[in-house]
């Protein structure tokens, strides 16, 4: 049992960048969704995240998109899914207090996610920061483009849009205590056509905060591309759960350190 | 709260924190852990895990307030097995970049924030979230950690100490050495989350349940 009289350093190796599984549910069903819209139901989500575990997945964002209450119905669905996930697990929808913060968190998620929230309430941000670190809170943004406003910032699952540019708002929710930004093109949203790499690179460029892009990841190709535009993480959702040109609903979570070395 | 009949490990709330994860890993392994909420237990002979998230000066004022500090010294000196994870490692060492509390000084150490810039010029994006790969050679630790990937998520690192025999094992982020393991006595600290590792995880937690159980008989 002695110690080593020099200690061991690990040699440097850049990390290899977390390939995350974005799971939305529409009131507890899982669903996936095209531009955020017409949602599909493809199973359960509790099963859904047991499978991912099982597989090692590096991590899973877990984001709720319907309009029900933040009740003990949902603080149910949030503690089985918390049991089944031995891996960094986030979870987003609804959050309007620190008290549902401090529901999440208890329950075994590591992090929150929040987004209309900072809209409406922005402190909220600060204080889940205060009390469980920044690295507990995960700012989402979403972001549209049409003719009418050019890009911009929505909230309320994609309902409403506002007049934030994608870049200062990300910028905000850095200063406001965000310790991570999960950054979705709604227009790319469930198409597997590809990142929006360009907004993704001048989002990542004003902040120091680990970036993570969703929205359009199709192939191995489009997770590359996100990282070198400078994405810190990858995540996507139909590239998981879809299979095929008929999108058969299939489970599938590919090694990612194969995928992305 | 007592947990000294059978020896199950016991997880300590301050009510700060996720103990949620940490208690679902340790179910899953198969033992029955037992939260405690106050230091009133002083004669507890048991595993003890702190694991810890939120901020260094909040956990170390609850500290003192509720009265931690001096159980935690006397498990310490008694050479019980404490598993500290992220915060509850930093919270060994003995002062933190992150407010002006002051830890419980089993590790010769202070707590920095990464810098904005790498050792070689480039930005680093903060906090350090991700996996690495944790291979400790067989004297590292006083209990068998099979290689594999673990979790980390932080923003501040435990400086390498002087006393070798204190930080072990060391990782890198962005060129900055940080101390991944810590040891003073029986104390271990973790800066990764095993309970948030996979099998990988679930390994390690195990190994170290059965050697902690050992010297609480």
């Amino acid at each position: 049992m002695s110690v080593l009289a020099t200690p061991y350093i690990q040699p440097l190796q850049p990390p290899t960048p977390r390939f995350i599984v974005a799971l939305t549910t529409l009131n507890g069903r899982l669903v996936r969704t095209r531009n955020f819209k017409t949602p599909i139901y493809v199973g359960d989500p509790i099963n859904a995240v047991k499978i991912f575990s099982d597989k090692s997945a590096d991590e899973l964002v877990l984001l709720e998109i319907g309009q029900d209450p933040f009740d003990t119905r949902r603080e149910s669905i949030i503690r089985d899914i918390a049991t089944e996930a031995f891996m960094p697990i986030s979870y987003g929808g609804g959050i309007k207090t620190i008290e549902h913060v401090r529901i999440v968190i208890r329950s075994g998620f590591e992090k929150v996610v929040l987004n209309t929230v900072i809209h409406e309430s922005p402190n909220l941000v600060k204080d889940a920061a205060n009390e469980f670190g920044a690295q507990a809170v995960v700012g989402s943004i979403d972001v549209a483009r049409n003719w009418l406003r050019g890009e911009h910032v929505r909230s309320h699952s994609g309902r409403y849009a506002t007049k934030r540019k994608p870049e200062d708002w990300a910028k905000y929710c850095e200063d406001l205590g965000c310790g991570e930004l999960l950054l979705t093109s709604i227009d790319r949203d469930g198409t597997m056509s590809g990142y929006d790499t360009d907004l993704i690179a001048r989002v990542s460029a004003v902040v120091s905060i680990p970036v993570i892009s969703l929205g359009g990841a199709g192939a191995i190709e489009h997770l590359r591309s996100a990282l070198s535009a400078g994405a810190s993480a990858v995540a996507a959702g139909s590239m998981f759960v879809f299979h095929g040109p008929r999108r058969a609903v299939l489970i599938n979570y590919p090694n990612s350190e194969i995928v992305l070395r | 709260m007592t947990c000294h009949s059978i020896c199950q490990p016991c997880v300590v709330d301050l009510n700060t924190g996720n103990i949620g994860s940490v208690l679902n890993m340790l179910t899953r392994i198969g033992v029955r852990p037992q939260v405690i909420v106050s230091p009133t237990d002083t004669s507890m002979r048991a595993p003890v895990i702190f694991p810890g998230v939120g901020h260094f000066s909040h956990l170390s004022r609850a500290l003192d307030d509720l009265g931690w500090r001096a159980w935690f010294n006397r498990v310490h000196q008694d050479d019980l097995p404490i598993l500290g994870i992220c915060l509850g490692a930093q919270l060994m060492c003995e002062t933190s970049e992150e407010g002006s509390g002051t830890g419980l000084g089993w590790i010769k150490a202070k707590v920095c924030r990464f810098p904005e810039t790498t050792p070689s010029g480039l930005k680093l994006r903060i906090p350090h979230m991700g996996w690495q790969t944790f291979s400790p050679p067989d004297s590292c630790l006083p209990f068998a950690a099979p290689a594999g990937r673990m979790y980390y998520a932080h923003s501040y690192y435990i400086a390498p100490t002087v006393d070798a025999a204190q930080s072990p094992y060391q990782s890198q982020y962005g060129g900055v050495k940080f101390a991944a393991a810590v040891r003073s006595r029986n104390a271990i600290g973790l800066q990764f989350h095993p309970e948030k590792s996979h099998r990988h995880g679930m390994a390690l937690l195990r190994n170290w349940v059965l050697w902690a159980q050992e010297l609480c008989v």
